[in-house]
């Protein structure tokens, strides 16, 4: 019987990672992580219940992981020396958030002898400036799955980006038609929402900000610390290529501090055993 | 001025503990959900005035 994993936040884009590869394979296994600072937790069922209501509850299971420790370990191992070398880059919450998610995820599958894992990650999350979605550091998370046997998958990583309707939605234009909205003119490929309704799991193509998006995913603030750095003091100074670059060498080191993480829980040694049996 | 704003609340933000680091966070993000709704209403008062204004023409 051939399993996946999927890192599942409960967002438009993880949701229909796992509906596509419930199509593929013969079970997926949704793995949300939870720590201080994600809040609304419980949001995340809401589309769970609505992929076993479509495919069956047999082929679905949904595991919620508390991660404090990992991501704790992460953010702040080798402190002074990476404050020395990359500075405010140490606020890249989360991309240090979803590198100990998927550390978290590498051991569940070689516990339970997974070979594939795949997450909702998309090339225009955060204009492609988020760490754990930029191309390149991509790369080195598939590569750091790989040394294990691991597949990593990106399945909705080439969809478009939706129009982020959550003006037009709180204020009521889409009712009185003040606006007319682009409605996917002039895009190559679907975006992951409207794949949802074509698969008829969604009951509207585009959800992106509304309401309804905000009910379905845990709430985190921590992105403040991060986009200010961003785009108030580093972009500003900086500029894009600068920063893609040094993201990539950060977080290339921190994938580094992960593998022998690894490698150390493999070894079965203890400080690391009680970092992830939390 | 912003550059100014973002240097001073990164330094305190990146000597911050885990926890406190979260919290001091959390406290921004209620400062902006405030701004933003400040935002919303003005803007809500716009449109709505806007809508009469048209219907009375109409």
């Amino acid at each position: 019987m051939e399993e996946i994993a999927v890192l599942y936040s409960g967002g438009t884009d993880s949701t229909c990672a796992a509906a596509l590869m419930l199509r593929e394979f013969d079970r997926v296994r949704l793995l949300t992580y939870r720590r201080f600072g994600l809040f609304s937790i419980n949001n995340i069922k809401k589309n769970v219940t609505l992929l076993k209501e479509k495919f069956g509850k047999n082929k679905i299971t949904h595991t919620v992981i508390k991660f404090d420790m990992l991501f704790k370990y992460l953010s702040y191992s080798n402190y002074f020396h990476y404050l020395k070398r990359y500075n405010f880059f140490l606020l890249s919450t989360c991309g240090l958030c979803k590198l100990s998610m998927h550390i978290r995820t590498l051991i569940y599958c070689l516990e339970n002898n997974i070979k594939y894992v795949c997450d909702g990650s998309t090339r225009y999350s955060g204009n492609n400036y988020y760490p754990a979605q930029m191309t390149k550091v991509l790369d080195e998370i598939k590569a750091m799955y790989k040394q294990y046997n691991i597949e990593f998958l990106t399945p909705v990583y080439d969809f478009d980006e939706p129009d982020n309707i959550e003006w037009f939605d709180k204020l009521g234009l889409r009712k009185i038609r003040i606006l007319n909205l682009n409605n996917g003119q002039g895009r190559v490929n679907k975006t992951a929402g409207e794949v949802l309704f074509d698969m008829k799991i969604f009951s509207q193509k585009n959800v992106k900000g509304t309401i309804f998006d905000k009910k379905m995913q845990a709430r985190c603030f921590q992105l403040i610390l991060f986009n200010l750095f961003l785009y108030w003091y580093y972009l500003p100074i900086y500029g894009e290529q600068k920063y893609i670059d040094t993201a990539h060498k950060f977080f290339k080191e921190k994938i580094k501090d992960s593998n022998s993480f690894v490698e150390k829980y493999l070894e079965n040694i203890k400080n690391v055993n009680n970092i992830i049996e939390e | 001025m912003r550059r100014i704003i973002a240097f001073i609340i990164c330094t305190i933000a990146v000597v911050l503990p885990y926890r406190l680091r979260t919290i001091f966070s959390e406290i921004l993000g209620w400062i902006m959900q405030f701004l933003y709704l400040l935002y919303y209403v003005i803007f809500k008062c716009i449109i709505d005035n806007l809508v009469v204004d048209k219907k009375e023409k109409g």
